[in-house]
């Protein structure tokens, strides 16, 4: 999978690749809208990443280029925080999602993942992790074929343990991916531990194995036995 | 006072004086010129008996002439006033009486000649009432026509001043006003002209300065936080550094909720104005307290609601969200453990009743200004009622604080044409 970042800060550059790098994706960086408009041209990608706070102009004018010359690529708008505006055209103007600036990496990969799957995969909306199945669509889950009885903000938590295979999560990171920009209301995310808990003995009960695990008190990880 | 009826007071009052002078003058003027007139008449009359010389006779033609022989002494005449009776009037009249004693063809005699002064009086009567009269209706002509000429004068003026009480920074203006000959009025539109126009640039200014400050604090933060996410990756990590690592994210946590605060508490104070539409409260405050849920458990809280089906006011949804949100979350902060959260929404008024120890009075006093918190909770910016407060200033809603029977009651008051409530 190909990845194009469009962002003009040199440090988060490098943060993203070597993250994105790390999940598998090739990763392209363009640092103005001269040189995005370039690589658009020249070369096929599967997701976009597009700050919208370039030196050269607003990222928002990329979007309808990327549509012309990108049809089957998703596009996710990076905005500054609380820019409402930003948000609501970037998805009027075609924009697959955004994520807020500061974002914790591992939501960035849900996301990415998210749009990848919208967009790619069709018809299929499922999404197999050893014995657990996901039904993108329906909002389902299945453990061993045994449909698995859980609430919103746990099937949220799944997906997103499984967008982020093997790596450390916080229980901050947990907390703004479901409640996003109602989270700073909460001072302390300890009580997502009963989420994590009842989410465990959900998939257990069924047969399932334990892959969630806590790590060191700051978050959990799931990953592959 | 204003200042027509100072112009106007001051016009009366100059004009009374000078009328008052004027009537004086004029009243003692005409009778003296009158009074003279009668004396030269009079003298002519006497003149005219002495001229009769040796045909001069004794005769009696009361009041006006009385000649008569006498062994008097030479006398130069005298004018004099007199009062006497007259037959035909019941009054006495005033006289003007020259009498003298002279000599003609040897011998004495008495000449008083008199002339009456009451067609002088009328006259005077009637030449001071007409005048009076004209200088009256002349005042009033005035200060009807001065009064009407002030307010067509003063427009300009009221305009500026008009617009001047309606400008808002939530809809700000540029002023167009009307034409004006007088220099002072124009002067004075001019420099409002500037002044506004200042300020609105100033003001975008600031809201440009706003956003980009707040970019440019949020990408080293980013980058800060990727940075970090990234070494807790690493896995080869020992829990020590990793819960540095983690303590490091927590703090910057901190650090990017303060700094989104302060960027909300600048926007709201620059004045922008926020859409407004009718929106039901109730579905909100329950969002909000189903969010809440899992510390609510944890810190074994009850909320207890006494709301009505709908209630719907002005305002705007994003704004009324962090409002609502705000003040159930300092609720929750300062609530003692396990006591109840009370919600209750009744007329025009929400209250957010937390139990608690009572504040100490700085706290209390300024507990909407940003950065004051309670020694009892030392996390958090102490941003939250600040937003509050600065929410109800855009929303026109009204926001207080009172430490009661030991509780913490927080009353909102929604003052907007709009809100009603339905049963």
């Amino acid at each position: 999978m190909r990845i194009l970042l469009i962002e003009d800060e040199r440090e988060l550059i490098k943060a993203l690749t070597t993250y994105l790098q790390s999940e598998g994706y090739i990763v392209i960086s363009a640092p103005t809208i001269k040189q995005a408009d370039y690589e658009i041209k020249t070369a096929e990608y599967d997701c976009i990443l597009l700050d919208l706070m370039l030196p050269d102009g607003n990222g928002l004018t990329m979007i309808p280029v990327i549509q012309k010359e990108q049809a089957n690529c998703g596009i996710i708008v990076i905005t500054a925080k609380n820019s409402l505006a930003d948000k609501v055209t970037g998805l009027d103007e075609g924009a697959d999602d955004y994520i807020s600036k500061p974002f914790h990496l591992n939501e960035l990969s849900s996301r990415i993942k998210s749009v990848l799957r919208r967009r790619n995969y069709g018809g299929k909306n499922e999404i197999v992790f050893n014995e657990i199945k996901i039904d993108t669509r329906k909002h389902t889950v299945t453990v061993a074929d045994l449909e698995l009885e859980i609430t919103k903000k746990e099937y949220d938590i799944l997906l997103f343990f499984i967008a982020n295979i093997n790596r450390t999560i916080t229980k901050e990171q947990i907390v703004e991916h479901i409640w996003s920009d109602d989270s700073s209301c909460f001072d302390n995310f300890d009580f997502i531990y009963t989420h994590i808990r009842n989410l465990r003995r959900k998939i257990t009960a069924l047969g399932g194995n334990d892959y969630i695990e806590s790590v060191y008190g700051i978050g959990y990880k799931m990953s592959v036995k | 006072m204003k200042l027509k009826t100072k112009i106007i007071s001051s016009l009366i009052i100059t004009i009374t004086i000078v009328f008052s002078l004027t009537a004086t003058l004029l009243f003692f003027g005409l009778k003296k010129t009158f009074n003279s007139e009668s004396e030269q008449k009079l003298r002519a009359m006497y003149l005219n008996v002495l001229s009769q010389k040796e045909n001069i006779q004794p005769i009696s033609l009361p009041p006006a002439i009385f000649v008569k022989d006498t062994t008097a002494n030479l006398q130069k005449p005298t004018i004099n006033k007199i009062l006497l009776q007259v037959e035909t009037e019941n009054e006495l009249e005033e006289f003007a009486v020259m009498k003298g004693v002279e000599s003609i063809n040897g011998k004495h005699y008495l000449i008083d000649v008199k002339i009456s002064l009451v067609e002088n009086e009328d006259l005077l009567a009637t030449v001071f009432i007409a005048s009076l009269i004209g200088i009256i209706l002349l005042s009033l002509l005035s200060l009807i026509l001065a009064s009407k000429l002030y307010d067509k004068i003063m427009s300009p003026f009221n305009e500026s001043i008009k617009f001047l009480n309606t400008f808002s920074f939530k809809q700000p203006a540029i002023p167009s006003f009307q034409e004006t000959d007088i220099a002072e009025f124009k002067h004075l539109q001019d420099s409002i002209q500037l002044f506004t126009e200042r300020i609105l640039e100033d003001l975008t200014h600031l809201q440009d300065f706003n956003d980009m400050f707040n970019h440019e604090l949020q990408t080293p933060i980013a980058i800060i936080q990727s940075k970090l996410e990234l070494m807790m990756n690493d896995g080869g990590l020992n829990q020590h550094l990793m819960s540095l690592i983690e303590s490091s994210l927590q703090s910057l946590s901190r650090l990017k909720s303060t700094n989104k605060s302060i960027l909300m508490l600048s926007r709201l104070r620059q004045g922008k104005s926020f859409e407004s539409t009718q929106i039901d409260i109730i579905p909100i405050i329950n969002t909000i307290v189903s969010n809440y849920e899992e510390i609510l458990s944890v810190q074994n809280i009850n909320i207890s609601t006494s709301l009505k089906a709908t209630y719907f006011i002005n305002g705007n949804e994003q704004l009324v969200n962090v409002l609502l949100s705000n003040l159930l979350s300092n609720a929750i902060k300062y609530n003692t453990f396990q006591e109840i959260i009370q919600i209750t929404l009744s007329d025009n008024e929400l209250q957010i009743i937390n139990s608690g120890p009572i504040l100490d009075p700085m706290t209390s006093a300024k507990i909407f200004d940003p950065f004051v918190k309670s020694s009892f909770n030392s996390e958090g910016a102490g941003l939250g009622l600040a937003i509050v407060k600065a929410i109800c200033n855009t929303l026109n809603y009204n926001i207080s604080y009172k430490y009661e029977f030991e509780k913490h009651i927080f009353t909102l008051q929604f003052f907007n044409e709009y809100s009603s409530r339905l049963l």
